[in-house]
């Protein structure tokens, strides 16, 4: 429930603020849905929180952070993430063959 | 997905697929209208870690009792990453630096409404300019191409003209011509992004050719084909690419036989673990800061969806949207094969019979307050 974080981050808010971070996850739609994460969170967490959010298969999505396609054990620390920086839900595509 | 069902038993599986397509028949009708919400209400979900879980979960590649799976069917855009990466890392530094490569569903964005900016802006910090060739997989109408640009850093006067565009199909039935205006236009754009004027751009005719090359066997292998041209290409691409001088080299039809392509997906396209997502059981917890305005009714929405975890439990996820007011949040349950309601904390309690489109589910909390919601 939304009260356990919270009250921690009233607690010390400094330390919060350099441990956390805001990120924007945007689908080919615009649609945007805002997730708070720890900097040294695997981002699988937020990954599956939006899939699970969107009721959609996470094997349809890939999450794309400037082009480059985000992987499970990932964390925005590694990634450099800024604050509010945005990442995009993309649909995954399959190739076989046309026609 | 594929490989997640074969680890899961067969009949684990027939229930999860039956599982899964109730699910999404009840959900279906709801997924546009979430959206909406969604956007508008802004909300904010923070998301808690569990350090423990997660450092057990991150096991190093290539563990001995991994079974390991061969890449077989169609290639999606995920494995194809995968895929390129690791054979990409087996070059030395000193030969990739002639080589820079696109996201393989660039292209496809690019084409997206609304996207194309962000496209040619990824495009920008790529310098293709600096860099002798450029691959492009391109996955389009599901099916994989590859186009590769040559010598694209080089001044676009007439009397210079080395810049060339190769595509490769490995389904030369599927007329890869027809994408010529599309990439051309894509072009015309990523050098427009570069500075450079539309006129001297169109003006330039960079030559498109199409070399015969090696051809799929079957209805599935294209993304594999475009794996093995980018290697072979790498290999043997010379330091000075000129369609003036003996091109095509070694892209011909008999560039390649079935064997060495066969060895090449043993070596390169295969995966030691299941696809990341299906080992992680969600624990989530979503909170909202929902500024709508709440009815005094109480009961609202719920939202079905289905999970499998590692073990090929399957386990429903019902998300209850509450209006009343008190709660202030979306709850996440969990509910068992039996549809029995687990909650995520300790604070609600609640039972879930057989959840049927229509059906009204109820939660008790501790604190006197009551929560219903009906299935969609």
């Amino acid at each position: 429930m939304s009260g356990v974080p919270n009250q921690e981050d009233e607690k010390k808010p400094n330390n919060e603020q350099l441990a956390h971070i805001n990120l924007k996850v945007k689908d080919q739609n615009g649609n945007e849905v805002f997730f708070r994460i720890k900097r040294s969170t695997q981002l699988k967490k937020l990954m599956n929180a939006y899939c699970d959010r969107q009721s959609v298969d996470p094997n349809t999505i890939v999450f794309l952070f400037d082009g480059r396609r985000l992987k499970p054990d990932q964390t925005p620390d590694e990634l450099e993430m800024d604050e509010a920086d945005e990442i995009d839900a993309m649909l995954h595509q399959t190739g076989g063959f046309s026609i | 997905m594929d490989i997640a069902s074969r680890k899961i038993g067969k009949n684990h599986r027939n229930k999860v697929d039956a599982v899964m397509q109730n699910v999404r028949r009840r959900t279906s009708n709801r997924i546009g209208d979430r959206r909406t919400r969604t956007r508008s209400s802004s909300s904010i979900h923070i998301l808690n870690e569990d350090d423990d879980n997660d450092d057990n979960e991150v096991k190093a590649n290539g563990e001995v009792d991994n079974p390991v799976y061969v890449q077989r069917g169609k290639l999606g855009s995920n494995q194809f990453d995968d895929y390129f990466e690791k054979m990409w890392k087996t070059f030395p530094t000193e030969r990739r630096n002639n080589f820079t490569y696109f996201g393989c569903l660039w292209f496809d964005l690019y084409q997206k409404q609304g996207l194309k900016e962000k496209v040619l802006n990824w495009i920008k910090k790529k310098n293709i300019r600096s860099t002798k060739y450029v691959f492009v997989p391109i996955v389009c109408w599901g099916h994989w191409r590859l186009l590769i640009l040559c010598n694209f850093g080089e001044c676009l006067l007439p009397n210079c003209k080395r810049q060339c565009m190769l595509l490769l199909d490995s389904l030369a039935e599927a007329d890869p011509k027809k994408l010529e205006p599309t990439i051309r236009k894509f072009i015309t754009d990523i050098y427009i992004g570069e500075g450079m004027a539309r006129t001297e751009v169109s003006g330039a005719k960079i030559p498109f050719v199409v070399p015969k090359v090696p051809q799929q066997k079957n209805d599935e292998d294209c993304g594999i084909y475009v794996l093995y041209y980018i290697y072979l290409f790498m290999e043997s691409a010379p330091e000075d690419f000129n369609i003036s001088e003996g091109y095509p080299y070694f892209m011909k039809e008999n560039w390649f036989n079935i064997e060495g392509l066969e060895s090449f997906r043993k070596d390169f396209c295969t995966s030691t673990a299941l696809m990341g997502f299906e080992e992680d059981i969600m624990e989530v917890v979503a909170s909202s800061s929902s500024k709508e305005t709440r009815s005094a009714e109480g009961a609202s929405q719920i939202q079905c969806s289905c999970r499998v975890s590692e073990k090929g439990e399957c386990s429903f996820e019902i998300v209850l949207e509450i209006e009343n007011g008190d709660k202030g949040a979306d709850n996440v349950f969990f509910v068992d094969e039996r549809l029995n309601i687990i909650l995520k904390d300790d604070t609600l309690e609640g039972f879930l019979s057989d959840p049927e489109q229509g059906d009204t589910v109820r939660a008790k909390g501790n604190d006197a307050t009551s929560l219903s919601g009906h299935v969609y």
